[in-house]
């Protein structure tokens, strides 16, 4: 077992002291290098919190539409799934007029995947 | 044939000294170097302030050679835009390196972020609608634009199918992309007049010297396209900066920059089209913003700022699926 504190809490701290501490002695072109960082480390404790995906119910979400097989590590589903949702959404198979049900999923899908991944890259986008 | 020499033959001068001035900070795609010239003889015997632009390192697909950048500044001229004065273009590498182009320096901010901040400018905005309509003023065909890609019987199409192409070519899936872009299919316009479009006309490649336009810039993705998408381009979210809720380029209203726009070219937008060019403006600047974060992934330029383009994705969806009613 690691010991504490986590990566989650590492990340935490030392982005703390990056805008507390030492962005304010900067220069301009520096301090924009340091949102830069931040930014970037924000992203990746938010992504550290989460699981495997942005959108929690994401491979659940994908089962309704296809199958994901018994030994696919959920990594490797999720890049297949999405692959198989990618081409039939290209080819109209969510379409208005197609399969009522389906084309709900995909909507809800798509939509509570943007959100998950905006809140996880920029959590201040949507006011 | 080095610099000076070059100068004196272009200009048909006695005499040439160059100064040497800063690197010009040229956004992620072009490397702009400003030049102290002072030319003895000829015709353009004086002192000038030029910026010598060269071909980058590494560019964004569908940008055009410079010659071709230089051209269409030169016809944009003409047609009455204001535009930094294009002087000579070089293709002989020996001259500098590389290709380039001798234009006029322009004076002021062209930063987004910055001009966003000084608050509504609907003048200014008022002022591009007028310029843009200047732009599409130039209609195919053109003999001295014969570069230019002929354009099919739908350009909404033929952009449907360029970005399928592009997405094709990533290693991931995109679906919010992929659903846009076959909303985009289905509810292709009827296509209407084909002109000259800018393909960059936005906050952020003008710029702006005490409350005046001194010049429309970067011109490396200009062709033969539908009127609406230059006008949905500017007001694209996801070229507002500072300013989203002022929804023309983050300086204005929509009105005032449709309203000059409509009064300078006669022409009546369909704000139906509008919207339906504005998704499309977004899935460009995903695939551009996929194409940026790439640049880093493959190793062949590690930047955290193209890093963190990829991380921009998520914002361009969510756009896409509000204008296309999916949220």
């Amino acid at each position: 077992m690691r010991n504490r504190p986590n990566a989650v809490e590492l990340i935490g701290i030392a982005e703390k002291l990056l805008s507390d501490e030492v962005a304010p002695d900067l220069t301009a072109r520096q301090r924009y290098h340091v949102a830069l960082i931040s930014s970037a480390m924000g992203i990746a404790r938010r992504e550290l919190e989460g699981g495997v995906s942005a959108f929690r119910g994401e491979i659940e979400e994908l089962q309704r539409l296809y199958t994901a097989l018994p030994s696919e590590p959920p990594e490797a589903a999720l890049d297949r799934l999405n692959r198989l949702f990618a081409a039939d959404l290209r080819a109209g198979r969510f379409d208005r007029g197609a399969n009522e049900r389906d084309r709900k999923t995909a909507l809800a899908l798509l939509k509570n995947d943007v959100l998950a991944r905006l809140a996880e890259d920029n959590p201040r986008y949507v006011k | 044939m080095p610099l000076v020499p070059w100068f004196r033959e272009v200009a048909g001068a006695d005499g040439v000294a160059v100064e040497d001035g800063d690197l010009l900070s040229g956004g992620a795609i072009q490397e702009n170097r400003a030049l102290s010239v002072r030319i003895r003889g000829g015709e353009h015997e004086g002192e000038h302030e030029f910026v010598l632009r060269a071909e980058p390192l590494s560019t964004v697909p569908e940008s055009r050679p410079l010659e071709q950048q230089f051209r269409l500044i030169e016809a944009a001229l003409e047609a009455g835009v204001t535009v930094p004065e294009p002087m000579w273009y070089c293709g002989d590498p020996t001259v500098a390196g590389k290709p380039f182009y001798i234009m006029r320096r322009i004076y002021g901010e062209a930063l987004g972020v910055r001009i966003t901040r000084m608050g509504p400018m609907p003048e200014i905005a008022a002022t591009l609608g007028g310029e843009l309509a200047h732009i599409h003023t130039i209609r195919p065909p053109s003999e001295r634009l014969d570069f230019l890609e002929p354009i099919s019987a739908s350009p909404a199409l033929d952009a449907v199918a360029k970005y399928r192409a592009y997405l094709d070519r990533e290693p991931e899936p995109h679906p919010a992309l992929e659903w846009t872009l076959r909303w985009l299919e289905v509810n292709a316009p009827p296509s209407g007049e084909i002109v000259l479009c800018h393909r960059d006309f936005r906050t952020g490649n003008y710029m702006v010297n005490d409350g005046e336009l001194t010049g429309v810039l970067d011109w490396e993705f200009a062709g033969w396209g539908d009127p609406h998408e230059d006008l949905a381009w500017f007001c694209a979210r996801c070229w507002r900066f500072s300013g989203p809720s002022l929804e023309a380029g983050g300086i204005s209203d929509r009105k005032t920059f449709f309203d000059a726009y409509e009064r300078a070219s006669g022409r009546k937008i369909d704000l139906r089209q509008i919207a339906y060019w504005e998704a499309m403006a977004h899935v460009r600047w995903a695939v551009i913003a996929l194409h940026q974060a790439m640049r880093h992934r493959s190793g062949r330029e590690p930047s955290l700022e193209l890093a963190l383009i990829g991380r921009r994705i998520a914002e361009l969806e969510y756009e896409c699926l509000k204008l296309t009613g999916a949220l």
